[in-house]
């Protein structure tokens, strides 16, 4: 168990975003948060990175209260895919790479970036200017960044934005690679079929309500889909062996 | 850092003490550059106006440069725009106001050394207190707040500042606009002394933030995942900046440009790395002011032109043809 949620709500002025979330997020798990727009996925990911704080509810980490780490002691344990980044500055994708670097800094700074940027198939792009890069690099070049920051809890919010296809998936092999390796991974995902075949887990909201938590065998179904996408749909099974959603 | 930046660094260490040694040679009366450390040694001619008039000025010069152009760098990194500069935040036209006011309102009454210095100083802290204090209690967090606080107190600023030069007389009219326009002439050891701790204070508090810096530019959020207290970094940033730029102010007047020029031309020849930049900025920033002063007291010998015109002519075609060159990256 990493995360502990117990009647976890926010609001922003009136608006409550979240809901009285009550669940648990557990270790070595490849966690998967769907939900249409606005179901509050990001805001949970912010609020499970420490950087939103003030909810009401607590939210036990690793044995304490999520709120009485420091900033330094979560960069340390966590490491967070954010969305849209914008950098007027003309650094090298390398250096990008390079300030996710916070522990055992090498002093060959070009060779210890491309070594992460390897991982996410960046590293042609490692001596390019991080502002002319497409959409899809930049999002290689971030999550070699976050691979660099080496923590065992990865957050990432909506990884697969700006990615094609292949890309989408290399993004979550690197996940389930991961989690293969004891981390533990938080994503927050549009695609649902990704979901369903890569997620250990999935936690599906909606209007700050968990609607439902489980394996996707368990837990993907027409009903499901109907209830939080509005959408009909047909499920047939995977070559996976995991549900596969046609949406009607 | 990789060996990119320390040749850059290196170059500059080694062009930084032919310029000083040029500057402190120029002049109505010239003495050969590499004599000077001869003339030094054994107190030959020229000794006096070397120890007396060239170097106050050369270390003037230095201090307000490399002040104006690490404020810069910071200030760039903070609110993440190679565009941005003390000036935006009203530090700038904070300590003009707050020197005006010394001039018009109290010189007249009061007569202690170093006033207008410490009216000037005091302008720019108010200002960032006051833009500070108007973040809380509209409520509005982060970087955008302080831009448009900043805009209104410029405009404030400016206006008063309207004001005080419309009602003054001849005599503060002379002073007003001669210390607006920035100059480096007439100033003696003693002067650099009294405000020498400022400019240390505010070097040792910038001067480390490198890498809170390559953090801060990729956003705030971004800075606290890694690890970073914002709000302390912010706070040491606006800080550090102020009291450069409040101090420049104070000896030197309205120098404009530096804080712009200097750490675009190194981010465009070596890189944006905030930790190389600092140092390299610090220098380059006192070479360029070097020259610029070079010139604006050889250029119509025996006349000066004050300096503070001389870099603003530079610096505002650079800027436009910086806008011009990058069109809307820089947005």
């Amino acid at each position: 168990m990493i995360y502990e949620l117990n009647n976890l709500s926010y609001q922003i002025s009136s608006n409550r975003i979240l809901k009285n979330l009550n669940c648990k997020i557990k270790k070595g798990f490849l966690t998967v948060l769907i939900g249409p727009n606005g179901a509050g996925k990001s805001t949970l990911i912010k609020i499970l990175s420490g950087e939103v704080s003030n909810y009401t509810g607590d939210i036990n980490f690793y044995g304490r209260s999520l709120k009485n780490f420091s900033c330094t002691e979560l960069a340390s344990v966590r490491a967070v895919l954010t969305q849209n980044q914008n950098n007027a500055l003309p650094f090298k994708s390398y250096e990008i790479v390079n300030i996710g670097k916070i522990k055992n800094k090498s002093s060959d700074e070009l060779s210890s970036a491309i070594s992460y940027m390897n991982h996410t198939e960046s590293s042609h792009l490692a001596l390019r200017n991080y502002n002319t890069l497409s959409g899809g690099e930049v999002k290689r070049v971030d999550l070699a960044k976050m691979l660099a920051q080496d923590c065992k809890i990865c957050l990432l919010d909506e990884p697969t934005n700006h990615l094609d296809p292949y890309f989408q998936r290399a993004i979550l092999v690197k996940c389930k690679e991961l989690t293969a390796k004891g981390f533990s991974v938080v994503a927050a995902l549009h695609d649902l079929n990704l979901a369903s075949i890569f997620a250990d887990e999935i936690i599906a909201i909606k209007d700050g309500v968990i609607i439902s938590q489980g394996h996707p065998n368990e837990i993907i179904n027409k009903t499901l889909i109907k209830e939080i996408f509005h959408i009909d749909s047909e499920i047939i099974l995977h070559p996976s062996g995991r549900p596969n959603i046609l949406m009607l | 850092m990789n060996s990119k930046y320390k040749t850059s660094l290196l170059i500059l260490l080694i062009v930084l003490p032919l310029v000083i040694l040029v500057c402190a040679g120029s002049g109505a009366y010239f003495l050969k550059p590499w004599l000077i450390p001869k003339i030094l040694w054994e107190k030959l001619d020229g000794y006096e106006i070397l120890l007396y008039i060239r170097f106050p000025r050369v270390a003037l010069a230095l201090l307000v440069g490399s002040s104006l152009a690490i404020s810069g760098v910071a200030m760039q990194g903070l609110f993440r725009n190679p565009l941005a500069s003390p000036d935006i935040i009203g530090v700038s036209s904070g300590a003009s106001l707050g020197a005006a006011l010394w001039i018009v309102l109290f010189s007249h009454f009061v007569n202690i050394n170093y006033g207008l210095s410490i009216a000037a100083f005091l302008g720019g802290v108010v200002v960032v207190l006051l833009i500070t204090k108007l973040g809380k209690i509209s409520n509005l967090s982060g970087i955008s707040a302080l831009v448009l606080a900043g805009l209104a107190i410029n405009a404030i600023a400016g206006s008063i500042l309207g004001l005080i030069t419309n009602y003054s007389n001849e005599e503060e009219l002379r002073s007003l606009v001669f210390w607006s326009m920035g100059g480096l002439g007439g100033i003696n050891w003693k002067t650099i002394a009294t405000t020498l701790p400022l400019f240390i204070i505010g070097f040792l508090i910038l001067l480390p933030l490198g890498n809170s810096l390559n953090a801060l530019s990729l956003g705030e959020s971004e800075a606290f995942h890694l690890g970073y207290n914002v709000k302390t970094c912010q706070r040491k940033i606006i800080l550090g900046s102020t009291l450069l730029v409040g101090a420049s102010v104070s000896l030197a007047g309205g120098i404009g440009f530096i804080g712009l020029i200097i750490p675009h031309l190194l981010r465009t020849w070596i890189g944006a790395d905030h930790r190389w930049l600092l140092f390299s900025s610090s220098i380059a920033g006192g070479i360029l002011l070097l020259m610029a002063d070079l010139l604006s007291r050889t250029i119509a010998i025996p006349a000066e032109i004050p300096v503070g015109i001389l870099t603003s002519l530079m610096g505002g075609p650079f800027f436009l043809w910086i806008l011009i060159k990058q069109k809307s990256r820089l947005i």
